[in-house]
């Protein structure tokens, strides 16, 4: 990765703009598979033009904020609201369909297909849009020439659109997966992990992707096990201890040793 | 790129060709053991399926129902969905075949043949709608209820041809024979190569273009490759499966159907010698491709066709053919993939 200015300067916190939230929690409880409720109960709001950084140790019910955020765990209990509607036990697609994107932290199983061409990883299930079929009928063309204008603002490096997924690097796989979630234009993305495992030029890239979302009025609920992360986007920062929320504190409170006293449970306010 | 791709073809030509490749030379092994000439059997076998019009007939029409059986597996593999249910399908939509074409004879073969290939597609697609849901809605496993289902079809059918179908007059389980407007013509190149063969053929193609051209065969296959990932971006997985159980079950009960207007002309118990099952193996050869299926149709056909003629003219048994067929299906399984190849998909 070279030839690309490297950006780690930290974001200009930004005052919160709307009066509702677009997605709210209220004593959200959700289950491992294994049907032990590791979160919650929680309550939890994402505005608009906003990035609620998560902070906490893996394995204190991050992974199934994630999984009922995205639709794709039903909570035991409580209520998630999207956007004025209730989303609670509703499928993926409805989330989906509502404008919720996501970023996976499996990228080789979950984020992306990785058997799967580039290109049908950057259109998939947006196939049915009519700027990529008709009646029907896949439109290659469109679809070829939408991913390749993605993949090249985004500087994603790869050989041929219809190489396997699989051959893109670490980072510039991310960088599909980031891309084609935000392409959809959601209108609150769950990034879970959204850096990890890649290499410094791509984690800045993908920061700034997420940040200009976030310009552009998205709102962000960001999953990380990586303080420096969550210090770099968060506009406000929530602990997350054995499943229960342990803080709440804007950016301006933020610091390594706050977080670091939220992700061991101990409350800060 | 071009050579790349070119490279990625062949290789797939190569994976797809080594459990033919491997079957025969184990099939010569057994013949040299045995006391034959492994290449003159050989030499004997492409002359009884290729060696002019008539035998080249014969080898298409013994691939007409596995065109079908192959292609309703391939079309349910490839959505990740293992089903084995076509041999059931195949013997359901035979029956009811061949009850439409006997219970109508005075109907022209314009409203007959259309009539009876619909009703038995519809009784093939029915039949794979109850272990669709149970997939989709509680995960049962496919394989086994589909499997079982076979027998209930198999078992289903022979009692309905020893009771309430018999053809009168007859000790045989068969029904009666369909009205000769149910039967499908004749194609001029041979005296059983039937219009099943060109319908066939014809989906297969239309397989091959729905897979790569349309929004379905798009979805179906994302959902085969990756279904964590097809869930994660909002594909209806329980719709996807039951849709292609359906279909599946669809082109099987028409596989029957097609079997019975155009070769039997009756249904009979016994009425398949595992073409659903061998569909299987041909949707595996094939990697699901349209045109894999295509190859390994005829490939399969050919066998079975020269298989009956060795036999009578060269001494050779027959199980010879059983044990290629048993030899192709094995390798098939075992997925022939090169190195380069696995390093790929592995990282």
């Amino acid at each position: 990765m070279v030839g690309e200015a490297v950006e780690a300067a930290r974001l200009e916190p930004r005052p919160r703009l709307a009066d509702a939230p677009l997605f709210r929690t209220r004593g959200l409880v959700g289950a491992d598979a294994m049907a032990f409720d590791r979160l919650g109960p929680i309550d939890l709001d994402v505005f608009a033009s906003q990035i609620v950084g998560v902070a906490g140790v893996g394995g204190n019910g991050q992974d199934e904020l994630v999984a009922c955020a995205a639709g794709l765990a039903v909570p035991n209990a409580g209520t998630i609201a999207f956007d004025g509607h209730d989303l609670t036990g509703r499928p993926v697609s409805r989330f989906r369909e509502a404008g919720v994107g996501y970023v996976s932290a499996n990228r080789g199983e979950e984020g992306l297909c990785l058997a799967a061409s580039i290109h049908d990883n950057f259109v998939a299930r947006r196939e049915h849009d009519p700027s990529f079929s008709r009646l029907g009928l896949l439109r290659r063309q469109a679809i070829d020439a939408a991913a390749r204008s993605a993949l090249t603002r985004l500087s994603v490096r790869f050989a041929a659109l219809g190489d396997p997924a699989a051959s893109l690097s670490g980072g510039n796989q991310q960088r599909l997966a980031v891309a084609r979630e935000l392409e959809r234009e959601p209108k609150l993305l769950v990034a879970a992990q959204p850096t990890r495992g890649v290499d410094i030029a791509g984690t800045a890239f993908i920061h700034g992707l997420i940040a200009a979302f976030r310009d552009r009025g998205g709102a962000v609920l960001l999953v990380s096990e990586s303080l420096d992360e969550i210090l770099a986007l968060s506009d406000r920062i929530v602990g997350l201890y054995k499943g229960r929320i342990v803080g709440r504190i804007g950016r301006a409170e933020a610091s390594v040793e706050t977080i670091g006293r939220m992700m061991l449970g101990q409350s800060s306010s | 790129m071009i050579g790349k791709a070119v490279v990625v073809r062949l290789g797939r030509a190569a994976a797809a060709a080594g459990p033919f490749a491997l079957a025969l030379v184990i099939g010569a092994v057994i013949l040299a053991v045995t006391g034959y000439q492994p290449f003159s059997v050989y030499r004997l076998m492409i002359v009884e399926a290729f060696g002019g019009e008539g035998r080249i007939a014969a080898t298409l029409t013994e691939a007409t129902p596995l065109l079908l059986t192959g292609l309703a597996a391939a079309i349910a593999f490839r959505a990740g969905i293992f089903n084995v249910g076509a041999e059931g399908c195949f013997y359901l939509g035979g029956i009811v075949a061949a009850v439409v074409g006997y219970r109508f004879p005075g109907w022209p073969s314009a409203l007959l043949i259309p009539f009876a290939l619909v009703a038995a597609s519809i009784v093939g697609g029915a039949w794979l709608i109850f272990p669709g849901l149970l997939r989709a809605r509680l995960g049962v496993d496919e394989v086994v209820t589909t499997l079982m289902l076979n027998f209930i079809a198999i078992d289903l059918t022979s009692w309905l041809v020893d009771g309430p179908l018999l053809a009168r007059g007859s000790a045989n389980s068969a029904t009666p024979e369909i009205a000769a407007a149910a039967e499908l013509p004749r194609l001029a190149l041979g005296a059983t190569l039937s219009l099943g063969f060109l319908i066939s053929l014809f989906l297969v193609i239309a397989y091959g273009f729905w897979s790569r051209f349309t929004v379905a065969g798009f979805r179906s296959r994302l959902v085969g490759l990756n279904p964590r990932f097809s869930r994660a971006v909002g594909v209806d997985l329980p719709e996807v499966f039951i849709g292609v159980m359906i279909a599946s079950g669809v082109i099987g009960g028409l596989a029957g159907g097609i079997h019975t207007l155009g070769l039997v002309h009756r249904f009979v118990a016994g009425f398949s010698p595992g073409y659903g099952f061998t569909g299987i193996a041909i949707a595996l050869l094939a990697r699901n491709s349209a045109v894999g299926v295509a190859i390994a149709s005829i490939l399969f056909g050919a066998l079975a066709s020269a298989g009956a003629n060795i036999q009578l003219f060269s001494n050779v048994p027959i199980e010879i053919v059983e044990i290629l067929k048993g030899a192709v299906m094995v390798f098939a399984v075992a997925q022939f993939r090169f190195g380069w190849m696995r390093r790929r998909s592995a990282s």
